[in-house]
């Protein structure tokens, strides 16, 4: 089992994941967001190979109104 | 007169760019861009549930077909504001960021350490930024040797609505840096204030509070659209000189009763 941090919000998931079956297990699915695993970007293109480990902090964002 | 804007390569049809943050209601924001027809609309990002509350907003900015500027508001440090600048590239598919590192919680000062230290990396990356800045001719000047081709130094804190805080810096920076794009970023607060910041000579404007915390925002930004439309006119056609004393603006010669009550 391990604890990571999603968009701050503690998850406990089984084993390490990787960044796309974490979006999917989440419920993200298709929608438009960006992603960042311990303050770093993560490509859309490194979803499959990026692996997120215990204690990890994730950031999933989309668009919202800004000035 | 033909008055062609470009910015990084881009035609913008106008030089007034709106925040889409704060409206009353998406339905406002909607009428809002409609009546300001900005060059630029700003976008950010926030962190999304599964629910994605945020897909209707973004919706209604794609269907204007006007070109975004996301930002990196809410950032403290050059290593956020460079991972949220990524994120926002990859969502939004532009290389535009608008460079927002905060300094101070009360002013919302920008970080001039962090900024150049963001501005150089991203930079790096191929993204063409627009550093929102203080009025420091110092701090501009390193930013241009940077590379940045745009600066957006304040008029005044976002959101207090004063208008252009310190005229003698903008000009400076005006006079300094002839060939860079300038552009008032934050502090505005009425359609004179845009229209001030066009007659300095200022290539664009950016606000987003004085329209969407208005009264009635569509009103507004139409307001300002005019507004940067009668600055730029102004800038363009060559003011006169200010002068003390008056000058008949109504020929004298062979008027009736001219200098009668003299003699």
């Amino acid at each position: 089992m391990i604890l990571i941090n999603i968009n701050g919000v503690q998850a406990e998931l089984d084993s390490s994941i990787s960044v796309s079956d974490l979006l999917i297990k989440q419920g993200y699915g298709d929608k438009l967001v960006a992603v960042a695993v311990g303050g770093s970007f993560v490509p859309k293109s490194l979803y499959d190979n990026t692996i997120i480990n215990n204690e990890d902090d994730v950031e999933i964002v989309a668009p919202m109104q800004g000035g | 007169m033909e008055d062609i804007f470009k910015i990084g390569g881009e035609q913008l049809s106008s030089r007034l760019f709106l925040g889409s943050a704060s409206y009353p209601s998406l339905s406002e924001l909607r009428k809002s861009i409609e009546a300001a027809q900005p060059g630029l609309i700003t976008v950010s990002l926030r962190r999304e549930s599964s629910a994605g509350k945020g897909q209707e907003f973004w919706d209604i900015i794609k269907g204007f077909d006007i070109p975004v500027l996301p930002n990196t508001a809410g950032c403290y440090n050059a290593r956020e504001a460079i991972t949220t600048a990524e994120m926002a590239r990859e969502i939004f598919e532009t290389n535009r960021i608008k460079l927002e590192v905060i300094g101070d919680d009360y002013t919302l000062q920008p970080d001039p350490y962090g900024l150049l230290e963001a501005t150089e990396e991203l930079l790096n990356k191929g993204f063409e930024v627009y550093p929102y800045m203080t009025d420091d001719l110092v701090l501009a000047q390193r930013l241009v040797d940077l590379g940045c081709d745009i600066l957006m130094p304040w008029g005044a804190p976002i959101g207090s609505g004063r208008g252009l805080n310190n005229i003698y810096a903008l000009k400076q920076l005006r006079a300094r840096f002839p060939d860079k794009t300038l552009v008032i970023d934050a502090g505005l607060g009425v359609p004179s204030h845009a229209a001030q910041a066009m007659e300095l000579g200022y290539d664009a404007v950016l606000l987003n509070t004085a329209v969407a915390k208005a009264g009635d925002p569509p009103l507004m930004a139409g307001g300002f659209a005019k507004g940067v439309e009668a600055g730029r006119a102004a800038y363009l056609s060559g003011a006169i000189a200010r002068q003390e004393h008056a000058t008949p603006s109504t020929p004298l010669l062979d008027k009736p009763f001219w200098h009668q009550a003299q003699k």
